[in-house]
């Protein structure tokens, strides 16, 4: 039998069935020769839609490594601003803590106030007081929220 | 960021022990100094805290093209 022989002797549906070989064969042939040519056949678009899944991933990491940097930075930032006022209290503490010293220590250290300028300033203490009660410390041990003008506020040498 | 417990600590009014002494008024004198200078620092501390989160805020939401250069201070 010659091989012209068997297309004659093919059936329609044979033929069809032959048609439909060859016709996977070109597109196989096509696809093999258009990867060799660079060109890339993706009809639903599924490396493009990986390549963007990896991408936004890596947008992600970069984005939370950032993010990381900036915290660290704020956070060596905050320290060091935390560690300044640290320092500032305790310089104004000993400082003061001198003043103090100096104050008890003076010739005229517990010769009493006037009593009318002690009156005075707790008067204007108390004003200060009612206006802004948070600066003067726990109001329910005040004496002073009870009509009183004495306003203990630390304790007397 | 978290604000600092001295940020939200109130400041503090000195005020005169009964039957107050001259070295009293003294040590309360110098005392509201030191007060104020602590509340100053306490409030400086709040601010920079408040404008170092909105710089780091306005530094992330700047593009990755346009944020300046690591570190930025």
């Amino acid at each position: 039998m010659k091989p012209l022989d068997v297309f004659r002797t093919l059936t329609p549906p044979g033929w069809g069935v032959a048609a439909a070989l060859a016709l996977a064969a070109a597109l196989a042939l096509a696809l093999a020769l258009g990867q060799g040519l660079g060109l890339r056949w993706d009809p639903f678009g599924l490396a493009g839609r990986r390549l963007a899944a990896a991408q936004a991933r890596a947008a992600s990491a970069e984005s939370d490594a950032a993010a990381r940097r900036l915290e660290v930075e704020a956070a060596a930032d905050q320290a060091r601003r935390l560690d300044l006022h640290h320092q500032q209290a305790v310089s104004v503490a000993v400082a003061t803590d001198r003043a103090e010293t100096e104050a008890r220590s003076a010739d005229d250290a517990s010769t009493p106030l006037d009593p009318a300028r002690a009156a005075r300033l707790r008067e204007h203490d108390r004003r200060l007081c009612e206006l802004a009660p948070a600066v003067c410390g726990a109001a329910p041990d005040d004496p002073a929220r009870g009509g009183d003008d004495s306003v203990p506020a630390r304790p007397v040498a | 960021m978290i604000l600092p417990e001295a940020a939200t600590t109130p400041c503090r009014l000195d005020r005169l022990p009964e039957a107050a002494t001259r070295a009293d008024l003294e040590a309360s004198y110098a005392a509201r100094g030191a007060a104020l200078v602590m509340c100053d620092s306490a409030r400086r501390l709040a601010v920079d805290t408040l404008l170092a989160e909105r710089a780091l805020l306005d530094r992330w939401s700047e593009p990755p093209g346009r944020r300046p250069p690591w570190p930025l201070r």
